[in-house]
């Protein structure tokens, strides 16, 4: 089998690719946890308002896309976003009524990822926590394509599907109306 | 004596594998992707399930023998529930005991209500597994699982199960 035929199967996480030598195992290992801290800095990076290297872990063309999971609309912020600024932009404008110092809530484990001639393919569960009432927000799957550029990984496409929990909303509206208000007054710049 | 890197790189890879193939187990249940389920297991595997806090939940306690058994008892387990693709099972802090083409893992994992928003339990899992040409598989699951007092509730409104069955 030569490098280039692994698998390229969609089938996520059915199996481990079987590179031949070595070298390309290791370099198959190294890749896996490249990725998966990627991600984690993405989290890190929105977490403590890092937009500058939140902007890093994705190439300049990426596309990133949020859908619910039920009916629960979130704010407008559904659709598809196309371009590294855009999608900074985007994300900041759903984080901005939560500030919480630094701290944490944005928790993403559970990582699959399948390799291709293109690059690879990662899934991963997430879940994000309302610190004023200590109730889960909601939880999502990110299925998110990566290529290589130079030595690193970057993000190309990301796919967030969620489902806010139902108990949770009124709280949340109302961190999102505080802020609304916020900015009615003259208070934010 | 210091293991050679070789050494070292194989046991890398076998607990990134391994780790995986236990995120596989929930990705495979939160997606109901039931034959990316089967495919983790040995046929002759088994799994083995027991409340930390005395608190029995939808019949699920006891040990079951074979994939299909196990795959019937976790379907029973998220009957009531269907959210859709979202995921509720959440697995952290796995350590890894290597010993050539046989391991054993302990990971944690916090599962979520998507009513409530509230956790439904902490639990902890021990599982042995085995290399096979086809990639690192399960032949043992042990769940440990304290459920929240706290999810009582909602859990109940989501479906009512008789505690002295």
């Amino acid at each position: 089998m030569a490098s280039g035929s692994r698998s390229s199967s969609n089938d996520l996480g059915t199996k481990v690719p079987e590179p031949v030598t070595d070298d390309e195992r290791v370099r198959e290992l190294f890749d896996r946890m490249r990725i998966v801290e990627n991600l984690a800095r993405y989290h890190h990076s929105i977490d403590a308002k890092e937009w500058e290297q939140l902007a890093s872990l994705f190439t300049e063309d990426a596309t990133a896309e949020y859908r619910s999971l039920n009916d629960i609309s979130l704010f407008g912020l559904e659709g598809t976003y196309t371009g590294r600024d855009t999608i900074i932009d985007w994300i900041r404008t759903g984080q901005e009524p939560f500030q919480f110092n630094g701290a944490p809530t944005h928790f993403m484990t559970n990582h699959v990822i399948e390799f291709s001639e293109d690059g690879a393919t990662s899934k991963s569960s997430f879940n994000d926590v309302d610190l004023p009432t200590g109730l889960t927000i909601g939880t999502g799957i990110y299925t998110c394509t990566h290529i290589r550029v130079a030595d690193d990984w970057k993000i190309e496409s990301m796919r967030l599907e969620q489902r806010l929990c139902d108990s949770v909303i009124s709280s949340i509206v109302a961190q999102r109306a505080a802020l609304d208000q916020k900015s009615t007054e003259g208070g934010t710049g | 004596v210091e293991p050679t890197t070789l050494a070292r790189l194989e046991a890398a890879a076998d607990r990134i594998e391994l780790t995986e193939l236990l995120h596989s187990f929930h990705q495979a249940v939160d997606s109901r992707d039931w034959q990316w389920f089967e495919r983790i297991f040995l046929p002759d595997a088994a799994i083995e399930f027991v409340s930390l806090n005395d608190y029995r939940i939808f019949g699920m306690e006891g040990r079951h023998e074979g994939r299909q058994a196990i795959i019937d008892w976790v379907k029973t387990g998220v009957a009531p529930f269907d959210w859709n693709g979202a995921p509720v099972h959440f697995m952290a802090n796995h350590v890894f005991e290597l010993d050539g083409d046989t391991a054993r893992s302990t990971t944690n994992l916090h599962e979520v209500d998507l009513v409530s928003g509230i956790v439904i339990c902490s639990g902890l899992y021990k599982a042995e597994h085995v290399r096979t040409p086809e990639g690192w598989r399960i032949r043992f699951f042990h769940l440990g699982m304290w459920i929240t007092d706290g999810v009582r509730q909602s859990l109940e409104q989501q479906r009512p199960w008789d505690e002295s069955a």
